[in-house]
């Protein structure tokens, strides 16, 4: 396509019958064009380049838009997603021998009785659950997810304060993000990356830590708060119009674990909030 | 009125250049590439259940289908042995994929199109990136049909046509001549996501993502990748071949229609159904479903062949496993 497009531009004007002296006519218009866009991109004006002294926010540069409502799809694992499963069965996650132990020692109606149904709701194991997901800006630097299933929140900070870096463990840890805008290869895409303006193309990397155990899943397979979590958000939209969110997650856990844990799970946009249903959390739904 | 007209044209000139730089800024996704994640683990490395359809959005006919299928027969059939597997396979299968550049040197960016194989049993999927027309309508479709691709960033946006009917899942989940499938190739450093997704109007009532990560495995690959199926049809089956069978239950014929039950999964949930992929399913599910009790002893744990891990011993005698009594044969991984 790249050679292809200015041979286009010829023949077009060979079409039309275009003399020489029209062709240097365009060939001026495209030069002068080329001149305006450069200085546009290169040049610095004031207010230019007050911006690159002042980087944007996370919203400002954010290469792809993940706001809004997101349903999640469940076309891979259903069987380990939608019901909760017999004691025992733990189907493709590489636990080692002591999370065996403990998924075979866990006794549902005892954690229920300690209220702790929100264990299987922790950030490792939330984006695997059948739900909705609001996602918004809480602040120029700071991504909202919020899932209707078990009514949790996780926070994507951009640029969390050392303060928050850190914390005592939580259901949904301390995640902070970070944009990867598209930038190799040559284009106007990277050069624009390069200016301080935002990308058009990219994805969201996400590390979770600071998490306090919880289970993956609820017939209780573990998690430690030892684990480490790292998250790829990725949007795709299809010719026919459907916007696909697809998170790729990494879980390593050296209490738990064999090799990390690597899962995807993929979302579909929606057009509203209508599907959008708070539950609360439980451990037999 | 020329000059505007010359200033349009220029600005039209320019402005498809910069598009076309866009387009043509490619990734390098050569490669070879191993999955690395579990998605359907089960069925990845032992093949699913005969009757496990769940989590596909098939419509009324699809259910049809699969409510009559016989996977462990089907692929007896004579002219079915030599079958490829579709394109969407790539995402199903335990295989590594090699994808190659197809053109010139990869570093002069003029790549024509990008090449995906894997094992023998499927045909290379050739995704054209150069604006390759699309064959005439009636043309003869193939597995793995005709792929147009396009770049949006980092991602591979590929739109595949003209794919004969086939398979979609090892179990016979039905894929038809008139299927689409929308794939997205998104290198994230060492990691390749490939998102695809299938439309079928036939056998599908909503399209049917799915999604898998692969990790770049320095080197070539470890198995030798032939340039095409050459599979030769031979062995005579008795009962298919006789022009009067056909390797299908009939209806209400299926001995395992109710597989599924062993996890307290309806039958008509087991058949598959648009309902089932979204999220608010699960509280309709929940008045039909209880968790089985007991422990679990059997598909429990699943071998983790693909990274060679294993699965640690069950607490008790009874190893989990396929061993159980009375099971047909499931299709194995070709």
């Amino acid at each position: 396509m790249r050679r292809s497009t200015p041979a286009a531009g010829t023949r077009l004007g060979e079409r039309r019958g275009l003399g020489g002296l029209r062709a240097l006519g365009a060939l001026g218009a495209l030069g002068a064009c080329a001149l305006l866009v450069a200085s546009a991109a290169w040049a610095q004006p004031p207010g230019r380049g007050a911006a690159l002294t002042h980087p944007m926010s996370a919203q400002q540069a954010a290469p792809v838009d993940l706001t809004g409502y997101w349903g999640s799809i469940i076309t891979q694992d259903w069987l380990y997603r939608v019901v909760v499963n017999q004691r025992g069965n733990y189907v493709g996650i590489p636990i080692n021998v002591h999370a065996r132990e403990v998924a075979d020692a866990w006794n549902r109606s005892t954690d229920e009785a300690a209220g702790k149904q929100c264990e299987a709701y922790g950030a490792p194991a939330i984006l695997r659950l059948p739900e909705h997901l609001h996602i918004s800006w809480l602040d120029p630097q700071t991504l909202q997810v919020q899932i209707d299933a078990g009514m949790q929140t996780r926070l994507l900070r951009f640029a969390p304060t050392p303060g928050q870096m850190h914390g005592p463990p939580s259901l949904q840890g301390i995640s902070v993000a970070q944009w990867m805008p598209y930038q190799e290869g040559p284009g106007f895409v990277g050069a624009a990356t390069r200016r301080g303006m935002r990308a058009h193309y990219g994805w969201l990397q996400v590390t979770t830590t600071d998490m306090q155990p919880g289970l993956l899943r609820k017939n209780g397979v573990p998690y430690s708060g030892e684990t480490h979590m790292s998250e790829n958000w990725a949007v795709n939209a299809d010719p026919e119009g459907d916007r696909w969110l697809v998170v790729t997650t990494t879980l390593d856990d050296p209490t738990y674990l064999q090799v990390p844990y690597i899962l995807e799970d993929i979302f579909q946009k929606q057009p509203d909030a209508t599907q959008w249903d708070p539950s609360p959390c439980s451990l037999s739904h | 009125m020329r000059a505007p007209r010359r200033a349009l044209l220029g600005l039209s000139s320019l402005s498809l250049l910069l598009f076309a730089s866009i387009a043509s800024a490619q990734v390098d996704l050569s490669g070879n590439w191993r999955p690395i994640d579990s998605p359907d683990q089960l069925d990845q490395a032992e093949g699913p259940a005969p009757v496990d359809y769940v989590g596909i959005p098939l419509n009324d006919q699809g259910r049809a289908m699969t409510a009559t299928a016989d996977p462990s027969a089907e692929q007896d059939e004579l002219y079915r042995e030599c079958t490829t597997w579709q394109v969407n396979y790539f995402v199903e299968g335990p295989f590594n994929i090699q994808i190659s550049p197809i053109g010139t040197a990869f570093d002069s960016n003029d790549v024509q199109a990008w090449q995906m194989s894997g094992t023998p049993d499927r045909q290379p999927e050739l995704i054209w990136v150069n604006g390759h027309p699309p064959p005439p309508p009636l043309t003869l479709h193939t597995y793995a049909g005709f792929a147009s691709g396009h770049w949006e960033g980092d991602t591979l946006a590929v739109h595949i046509i003209d794919m004969k009917d086939n398979w979609m899942l090892r179990n016979d989940a039905p894929e038809s001549n008139q299927a689409t499938v929308d794939m997205f190739l998104n290198r994230q450093g060492e990691l390749l996501t490939m998102l695809f997704v299938i439309r079928d109007p036939v056998y599908l009532g909503a399209p049917y993502p799915r999604a898998r990560a692969f990790q770049l495995v320095p080197g070539s690959p470890s198995y030798s990748i032939p340039s095409g199926n050459d599979c030769m049809p031979a062995e005579v089956i008795s009962d298919f071949s006789d022009g009067y069978h056909a390797a299908r239950f009939l209806p209400g014929k299926n001995p395992d229609v109710d597989e599924m039950q062993r996890y307290h999964i309806p039958t008509s949930v087991a058949l598959g159904g648009v309902q089932e992929i979204y999220p608010q399913f699960q509280k309709v599910l929940d008045k039909q479903y209880s968790i089985p009790g007991g422990y679990c002893q059997r598909d429990c744990c699943a071998a983790q062949a693909i990274r060679g891990t294993q699965c640690p011993a069950p607490p008790k005698a009874g190893a989990p496993g396929r061993a159980a009594a009375g099971e047909r044969p499931r299709r194995q991984a070709r």
